[in-house]
């Protein structure tokens, strides 16, 4: 009898976890269109629970912060030119819903805007009694837009400095979205490469900059190293040198 | 006649075998995936409960944290002098668990996770409600290095992974509630005020 029990607990247990399964595919947009063109994507919902889940549609429009982070910004707004059918919805038990974004790229905009569509669940019905914090999750769908034939692309890139993480400062004067991936390539005093720190699909936003610092699997040894930086996007590919003082 | 019938028949074969050989297509379909999963949905301080005996504590971030009950705020009372962080009287959905648990699943170098907006207003303040974020496993890093007011920034990052954030990470999330021994409490007390905060995930 005690192992059907344990089982049963076992189970009530699992039952009570997930509150909240979400899936947003794809995670984000980058979309190219000629300035006055036009185009309809789909993106899908998946509910992981079987319940159903009411999802709403918000738009939002940002930028990237300097750790890459998504902050509401009013410059570079893709919102007024993006529309979403539907704006409210209901994701069966287990199901996936689609949506459906029309993008119209505005005649006059230059480089790369964005906008970010947010699809929030409802928040969960609570008992009574009590101060009580209840949690309403959302999922964020970053769309960028660049409008064709007016792309100034630009980067500067500085790497090196003192720490244990090898600091990195990318700046974007350029007026589209930089998405970069490579690597640093580090070499002591003799010139062999004693580490390969990798970037992977680093968003910089126009006008904006990045800092960060990247940290080898296992600490280098105190020292003075070389350091290559190269990196490519939509672009083109980039690389910047510097010194890196491990103490 | 039949044996040389026998030789060609194998011979077509092999032919038409060697040439659906060459038409072999390879599909791959990766989808982009950006999951959020989390369980606790609803914390709730309940500075009346008489079940507890006030001794119960929930560790967090290294240190410990009363349960809010009302042997727990009488004892406070008592002391008379300052604040204290109490831990949730109890949490929904955690299978008994002092903490909510959030999942990320993604095949995305970059997330991150914040509390996008606050809706909701308590009597003593949304201010006096801190949050705590633990990285229990995966990827990323949090950006509460101590239990943090949900009001000190708009919107409040919680945790993020800047590079290499694919796979599965999961993090517990602790929120604590501020009493202050100056706080002059309605006759009527307070009971039933909520407030819903708004967890954010992006791949930016």
């Amino acid at each position: 009898m005690k192992r059907p029990l344990v089982a049963l607990t076992g189970l009530l247990l699992a039952q009570a976890l997930a509150q909240v399964d979400l899936t947003l595919s794809p995670a984000r947009l980058e979309l190219v269109l000629p300035p006055g063109g036009e185009v309809t994507e789909t993106v899908r919902v998946r509910n992981g629970l079987g319940r159903e889940e009411a999802l709403s549609v918000a738009l939002r429009p940002f930028a990237l912060t300097p750790q890459g982070d998504v902050a509401e910004s009013p410059e570079r707004n893709l919102c007024p030119h993006l529309t979403t059918t539907p704006t409210a919805f209901t994701v069966l038990p287990r199901g996936t819903a689609e949506v459906r974004l029309t993008l119209k790229a505005p005649p006059g905009a230059e480089g790369t805007l964005a906008c970010l569509v947010v699809f929030t669940a409802q928040p969960r019905p609570t008992g009574l009694g009590g101060l009580r914090i209840t949690a309403s999750p959302s999922l964020g769908l970053a769309v960028y837009l660049t409008l064709r034939g007016t792309e100034k692309p630009a980067l500067r890139a500085k790497v090196g400095g003192e720490g244990k993480a090898l600091p990195v400062l990318l700046e974007n004067p350029g007026n589209v979205l930089q998405r970069l991936t490579g690597e640093a390539r580090v070499f002591d005093g003799e010139g062999k490469e004693v580490a390969r720190l990798p970037i992977a699909e680093l968003p910089v936003f126009p006008g904006g900059y990045r800092e960060f610092a990247l940290e080898p699997e296992a600490p280098l040894p105190p020292g003075r190293y070389r350091v290559v930086l190269i990196l490519e996007s939509a672009y083109g590919r980039y690389a910047a040198e510097g010194v890196w003082a491990v103490p | 006649m039949k044996r040389k019938l026998v030789a060609l028949m194998a011979l077509l074969a092999s032919l038409s075998l060697a040439q659906t050989t060459k038409q072999h297509t390879v599909t791959v379909n990766i989808p982009s995936v950006l999951q959020l999963d989390l369980n606790a949905t609803d914390y709730l301080f309940d500075f009346a409960n008489a079940s507890l005996s006030g001794t119960e504590a929930v560790t967090v971030g290294g240190a410990p944290y009363t349960k809010a009950s009302q042997a727990a705020y009488e004892s406070f009372l008592n002391a008379a002098s300052g604040a204290q962080d109490f831990a949730p009287t109890s949490l929904a959905g955690t299978g008994g668990a002092d903490y909510g648990t959030v999942n990320v699943l993604t095949n995305h170098a970059q997330w991150t996770v914040k509390i996008d907006s606050i809706s909701g207003s308590l009597t003593l303040g949304n201010g006096r409600v801190k949050v705590f974020a633990e990285k229990a496993s995966g990827k990323g890093a949090s950006w509460t290095t101590t239990p943090t007011p949900i009001t000190a920034a708009s919107p409040l990052t919680l945790f993020s992974a800047g590079s290499n954030g694919q796979g599965k990470s999961v993090y517990k999330l602790y929120y604590l509630f501020t009493m202050d021994i100056n706080d002059d409490i309605p006759l009527s007390g307070i009971n039933d005020e909520q407030i819903t905060v708004n967890l954010l995930l992006t791949s930016p």
